[in-house]
């Protein structure tokens, strides 16, 4: 398949799925400023690359990225599962998002070590992942990613009814049977799955999880509910990374590519900036879900 | 904590971490197809009781109508809100008693409406809307009135009288009291000696 068809379906689904990912954590913590990147999902994954990363070196494996997502899932399947159980008790939001936020800037510390220790030791080190692209976009890595995403478009065609129950808030839930523990882990697997791949795969593209559900939400198909959201939003967010991908790959700067994520994280950092300096409405609730 | 009768179902709570302010001697009795309110000062645990007391009841079998209000994430408008529940299929719902309750609460008349635009005794209208339109045995309401207009309390007090004569129970948490009808049983909570207690109880 020709290059750049490849790389423009890549960075469509990487969109789509960030937006997906996005929109289900926010809805399932009922806060705007939860994302993959503010919970610490994109430390996470950067971290488990940078272990196993190390660890093919010092055995002297070969393995390709492919792998390192497969090797990764069961542990980022149990991750998504356990992760609910932080909102329950008494650990306030803001708490989380803060332990997220510090969680990413210990594993940029780390990373920077490892980079450090590399270089020092004359060894290859995974430097591009940092800010996301899709210059290494391959048949194997579009397959993944239209692997999972049929995955999440399944889950979600079987849970959209609870989604959409859950959004009606928690004691519309009380009251038709919701069983939100299963509907977190749903959430929550898909956001970890989601993360793992797209960091494993193409690099950080982070805050995306954060500004992509917002644009969606100000979008004419918003009116068309969790649908519009969940399924158009996705599609039109998909075209929007595509676009700005494109962009780059044909305006090089002085030969060399400016990574798509560089500049979609500044935008997304930008964004972050705003909504809490407005102080949204949505912004400041405590997840509280009923058990 | 019980004993189940037939027509019955009898709450002794002695339980001492029941409530983190006072200790807790109750024996509040519960008749099948009858309503009885729950009436006190603010602050002395009615909510926690009426969650203590629905938590008993299987799931399908209670509707449980808390006192704030919901927190409705995503912005959409009535009409979205009422087609889903049309169209979603939910075990137990009524859909005679939701449209009943849409149209008499007029919420049919702000369809293009959008949630967050509501008042608060039209989001209290569909709140109860969206959950009595669920056939169950059981209805715990936490002050079910609280925002509503004189109509909108007349339309609730009418609807949940046919839930009486349906056999249906009602646990209701009310500081409105000339809002109750006659017939209804009331029993008094009251903090003594640091300790929840039932005061008199009493039939309107």
């Amino acid at each position: 398949m020709d290059y750049l068809i490849l790389r423009l379906i890549s960075s469509f689904l990487v969109g789509a799925l960030l937006s997906q990912a996005g929109s289900l954590i926010q809805l399932g913590t009922r806060n705007i400023l939860a994302s993959p990147s503010t919970l610490g999902f994109d430390g996470l994954s950067i971290f488990w690359l940078l272990i196993f990363h190390s660890i093919t070196l010092y055995f002297n494996l070969n393995f390709s990225v492919e792998w390192t997502f497969i090797f990764g899932i069961p542990l980022f399947i149990l991750l998504g599962l356990y992760f609910p159980n932080l909102f329950r008790g008494h650990s306030k939001f803001e708490r989380i998002i803060l332990l997220g936020l510090t969680f990413n800037l210990f594993v940029g510390a780390i990373f920077s070590l490892w980079q450090f220790l590399f270089m020092a030791f004359n060894l290859p080190f995974p430097v591009e992942l940092w800010f996301g692209h899709f210059r290494f976009a391959s048949q194997n890595s579009m397959w993944i990613l239209l692997g999972v995403e049929i995955l999440t478009l399944l889950g979600l065609r079987k849970h959209f009814k609870a989604l959409k129950i859950f959004s009606l808030g928690p004691m519309i839930g009380l009251n038709w049977g919701l069983d939100e523990k299963k509907l977190f882990k749903f959430i929550f697997v898909v956001v970890a799955l989601t993360t793992l791949v797209v960091i494993n795969l193409f690099g950080a593209f982070s805050f995306l999880g954060l500004i992509f559900p917002i644009l969606a939400r100000k979008m004419w198909f918003a009116k068309r509910d969790l649908e519009g959201e969940l399924y158009w939003g996705a599609a039109f967010n998909g075209v929007y990374l595509m676009a700005v991908d494109l962009l780059c790959y044909l305006n090089p700067i002085y030969g060399a590519e400016v990574p798509v994520g560089l500049i979609v994280t500044g935008i997304g950092a930008v964004s972050l900036i705003i909504i809490l300096w407005s102080g949204h409405k949505n912004s400041e609730i405590v997840a509280k879900p009923k058990k | 904590m019980d004993k189940m009768c037939e027509d019955m179902k009898v709450f002794e709570l002695s339980d001492p971490l029941f409530l983190p302010h006072c200790a807790c001697e109750l024996q509040v009795s519960i008749d099948a197809g009858k309503a009885l309110v729950l009436v006190g000062e603010n602050g002395i645990g009615k909510s926690t009781l009426l969650q203590r007391f629905y938590c008993e009841f299987p799931e399908r079998s209670r509707v449980v109508v808390e006192q704030k209000t919901s927190e409705y994430f995503f912005d959409r408008k009535l009409e979205i809100v009422k087609n889903f529940f049309l169209e979603a299929e939910l075990p137990g719902f009524n859909q005679e008693a939701f449209h009943a309750l849409w149209n008499a609460f007029e919420l049919n008349h702000k369809e293009q409406r959008f949630i967050s635009h509501l008042s608060g005794g039209e989001s209290q209208a569909l709140k109860l809307c969206l959950s009595l339109c669920k056939e169950a045995e059981y209805y715990f309401l936490d002050e079910p009135s609280q925002y509503l207009d004189q109509f909108k309390k007349r339309v609730l007090l009418e609807f949940l009288n046919r839930l009486l004569l349906r056999g249906k129970t009602l646990i209701v948490i009310e500081h409105n009291r000339e809002w109750l009808p006659a017939g209804w049983e009331v029993q008094e909570l009251k903090i003594e000696d640091a300790t929840l207690k039932q005061g008199e109880k009493w039939i309107i």
